[in-house]
């Protein structure tokens, strides 16, 4: 029962100790000479420069670009899962099915996304100007695929037999058991899966456009910046994708705890 | 009802009321091996009346309650309540049971646990019967209250509740406080004897507890392991309604001594076969 301030505590030390180490390292191990002999950075600009490009750059870069990733993560996450929970259902429903359809989750895991994006590129085409690209939204949806399959199927799985027996007992049928037991016993593992997912789909959307060709993105956004040695804006676009794939992360942990929850203060009722 | 009455006069002994269980074999099967868990057990008991069954772990008892309440079938003979079998029993939402887990649904508060058997049946929930059944069982003021938020004992007392909301007419107790320390224990069997007491039903417990075996029934099925075989029938004559002053009564220890005997040997050894 540790209260929540020594751990906030702990991840403030820890940021502020990383952000220490970052500045250190980048005027004095990354630093180089420029041509009048004067220190500057180089392969890492200091916290200072980040935020001053962020100033630079300012709100409508990272909006423009965000807005068009954000939709084909979002749309991603969307076909991926929809998918994920429809061969779980099939898989569950039809118990022959369910080897066949982990072999098929498990490759959409093993198979490296940045080879499939060039095959999806050529089947998709490129997309239009300003428009999401769907090898992005391909790429997304491969990306969360495995884990919320898996998620569902084991979040089902283990349900509490007794709490079948129980409905079986009072009459109930197969049905009853999904939908009274079954379905909400296995919303936390489906939250879990999801919480995971949420960043894998934005991370997965940047490596689609990486191949998929948008003009608009996080993707072309970062091979801009570094093809022009923009190095502060290179780590202004991979700071903010990493808060927004964290922001995913607790958006999906902030509402697994609302929805369920039975999951979290379970233990904590003695 | 008045039908089951009348078949009450016409034949005890048979199939016609309260339970029935007639050369009852269960074999599992593990890899090859074949595991007996119970060999050739009848018995019967009176509709209305309170049967336990009574021995050590592996003796079978736990199966012949899932036999009754139709979560296993049998690999011979037949068991019956009223002279229905247990699918009939199930469907239509004739048994009550509360096992040694409590197995309430963690997001459903206490009076929505209460009433999932109603749900299903989709019968009207009377909202009387409701406060009835939670007063009965000591659940007042703790309706809205999640499981996690109930000790042990609450929620066995919810589970009871839940076996009691659909007026079952066989109620099926698998080892109900078998998880709860000694006092909760001992004082939930008090509550039950009330409960019981108050909504009679033909009831089926398994136990490995000789005393509230005793205290509780009318019959007390002793059993013995590997493979699992009703020993004997100890009928209990203790008068009723009773109360914990029994329990102090030589009649009491009498039978007590009786079990233990026939659990134990006279010398103390186990009376298994191996």
């Amino acid at each position: 029962m540790t209260s929540s301030r020594p751990r906030y505590l702990g991840g403030v030390i820890g940021s502020l100790a990383i952000i220490a180490l970052w500045w250190i390292s980048a005027v004095t191990l990354f630093s180089r000479t420029d041509s009048e002999g004067k220190t500057i950075t180089g392969a890492i600009p200091t916290p200072l420069e980040v935020i001053q490009g962020f100033g630079v750059d300012g709100f409508e870069f990272y909006f423009k670009n965000a807005s068009i990733t954000l939709a084909e993560a979002g749309l991603g996450f969307l076909f991926g899962n929809l998918g994920a929970i429809a061969l779980a259902a099939v898989a569950l429903a039809i118990p022959r099915f369910e080897n066949l359809a982990t072999q098929i989750a498990v490759i959409t895991y093993c198979i490296p996304i940045v080879a499939i994006g060039p095959i999806i590129r050529l089947v998709l085409g490129a997309p239009g100007q300003g428009e999401p690209a769907g090898a992005a939204i391909s790429l997304a949806a491969l990306s969360v695929f495995f884990t919320t399959m898996i998620g569902v199927l084991t979040g089902v799985k283990s349900t509490d037999q007794a709490s079948l027996d129980v409905v079986s007992v009072y009459g109930g049928n197969a049905w009853h058991k999904l939908i009274k037991v079954q379905l909400l016993s296995a919303l936390p593992s489906v939250f879990a899966a999801l919480k995971i997912a949420a960043p894998a789909s934005f991370l997965g959307a940047i490596l689609g456009e990486y191949v998929g060709g948008p003009d608009i993105g996080f993707g072309p956004a970062l091979v801009n910046a570094q093809q022009s040695l923009e190095v502060a804006r290179v780590w202004g676009l991979a700071l903010v994708s990493g808060a927004i794939a964290g922001l995913g992360y607790f958006l999906f942990g902030f509402i697994a705890k609302k929805v369920t929850p039975w999951a979290s203060n379970g233990k904590a009722g003695h | 009802m008045s039908s089951n009455i009348d078949a009450t006069t016409q034949s005890n002994q048979a199939l016609g009321s309260g339970i029935t269980i007639s050369n009852l074999s269960k074999t599992f099967k593990i890899g090859k091996e074949k595991i007996v868990a119970i060999d050739n057990a009848s018995l019967h008991s009176d509709r209305g009346s309170f049967l336990s069954l009574l021995g050590p772990s592996g003796c079978g008892k736990s199966t012949i309650l899932r036999i009754l309440a139709g979560l296993e079938t049998p690999t011979s003979g037949f068991a019956t309540v009223d002279g229905k079998d247990p699918a009939d029993l199930r469907k239509n939402h004739e048994l009550g049971i509360a096992f040694q887990d409590s197995a309430l649904l963690p997001w459903r508060s206490v009076e929505s646990n209460i009433t999932l058997p109603l749900e299903i049946s989709g019968e009207e929930l009377d909202p009387k019967v409701l406060a009835d059944i939670i007063k009965l069982v000591g659940l007042q003021g703790f309706e809205k209250a999640k499981p996690a938020q109930l000790s042990g004992g609450m929620r066995q007392r919810v589970s009871i509740a839940r076996a009691l909301i659909v007026q079952p007419s066989v109620l099926l107790l698998d080892e109900p406080f078998g998880a709860l320390d000694d006092m909760t224990r001992q004082r939930l069997n008090l509550e039950l004897l009330r409960i019981w007491t108050e909504k009679p039903a033909t009831t089926l417990m398994v136990t490995h507890g000789i005393s509230e075996a005793i205290f509780l029934s009318d019959q007390v099925a002793v059993m013995s392991a590997r493979p699992g075989r009703i020993q004997e029938i100890i009928e209990v004559d203790l008068p009723r309604p009773r109360n914990i002053e029994m329990m102090r009564s030589p009649e009491f220890h009498t039978l007590v001594d009786q079990a233990s005997e026939l659990l134990f040997g006279a010398h103390g050894e186990l009376a298994a076969d191996d």
